[in-house]
């Protein structure tokens, strides 16, 4: 009768030894990673989104106090994108009326492509935009 | 042993695999949470929005007259409501009701001189509009998670005459 050492050659459990590690090596990159980069892309985008709504809630408000689509209005959009870590060039602005008599509404929109990126599969331009009415406080 | 061990061989994989639509829950749910999230924080700007350009309807006799400002409570009003609907109709396809309705259902309160804003719960030392709206959210990735797909935000916001 022979008799086996444990650890030896011969020993079952040495060759069952590590495959839990190997399998969770295999596996969890496949269940786990997905979730986290959906988690993180997703965040990514609703951070865009938000930044977008602040920009065109500020350009609002100082569209309604010149009126009109100037340059200080879009400085305003420009610096809210900036602070909120978005390239201006990149935005896409439009205040309607470029004109507006006291009492009358002003709408601004922004528009920027935002950027899904996922590891090894590619990055998706993902369009997003924000608008926020006011009224003109001013009289041309 | 050897057959106890093999039995044993696959677990992690078995494991992963009925962890995995759990973990799909999870990420749908942090999806849906987000999406209502980011609405809530863009109608509340919307509210604080209207609540301003509400603030245009001064008295503007009275602070002719030399009397402190004031805001005329009905034509303020108008204005909260019209502006509610105006930007709401900006939001997207994410609201399940008309702009016209949710602004009609909206609580609008103008404050004159000091006091407790009854919907902020804040004091006011300045002419202040508050606005209170319910609007129902269209979700669909909430019917996934077991929760119906429309969500009722209750959502307030507020802003005061610069004197």
């Amino acid at each position: 009768m022979s008799t086996i050492v444990p650890g030896s050659p011969g020993d079952p459990r040495r060759s069952a030894r590590g495959l839990a590690t190997v399998e969770a090596v295999l596996v969890v990159p496949l269940v786990l990673v997905p979730v986290l980069v959906g988690v993180v892309v997703f965040g990514s985008l609703e951070h865009t989104h938000l930044v977008l709504d602040a920009a065109a809630a500020a350009g609002a408000r100082a569209a309604a106090v010149a009126g009109a689509d100037t340059p200080a209005v879009r400085a305003r959009i420009d610096a809210e994108l900036t602070g909120g870590g978005l390239d201006p060039a990149s935005a896409q602005i439009s205040v309607d009326p470029s004109v507006a008599g006291w009492g009358q509404p002003i709408s601004v929109r922004v528009a920027i492509a935002g950027q899904a990126s996922i590891p090894f599969l590619g990055n998706w331009a993902v369009p997003m935009s924000s608008t926020f009415v006011t009224r003109s406080e001013v009289t041309h | 042993m050897s057959g106890r061990r093999d039995s044993e061989r696959g677990q992690i994989a078995v494991y992963a695999i009925l962890l995995f639509p759990l973990l799909m829950l999870v990420l749908v749910l942090v999806l849906a949470v987000g999406t209502l999230e980011d609405l809530r924080t863009r109608i509340g700007a919307e509210l604080d929005t209207a609540a301003l350009t509400a603030t245009q309807a001064l008295d503007v006799q009275g602070l002719a007259a030399g009397q402190p400002p004031r805001l005329v409570p009905g034509e303020a009003d108008a204005l909260a409501r019209e502006y509610v609907a105006r930007n709401i109709a900006a939001s997207g396809d994410l609201v399940a009701e008309s702009p016209a309705s949710i602004a009609a259902g909206a609580q609008v309160v103008v404050t004159n001189g000091s006091g407790v804003d009854p919907l902020t719960g804040v004091a006011v030392t300045a002419p202040t509009v508050s606005i209170r709206v319910e609007v129902p959210a269209r979700v669909p990735l909430l019917s996934l998670v077991g929760i119906g797909p429309v969500v009722t935000l209750t959502v307030t916001g507020s802003a005061a005459a610069r004197t």
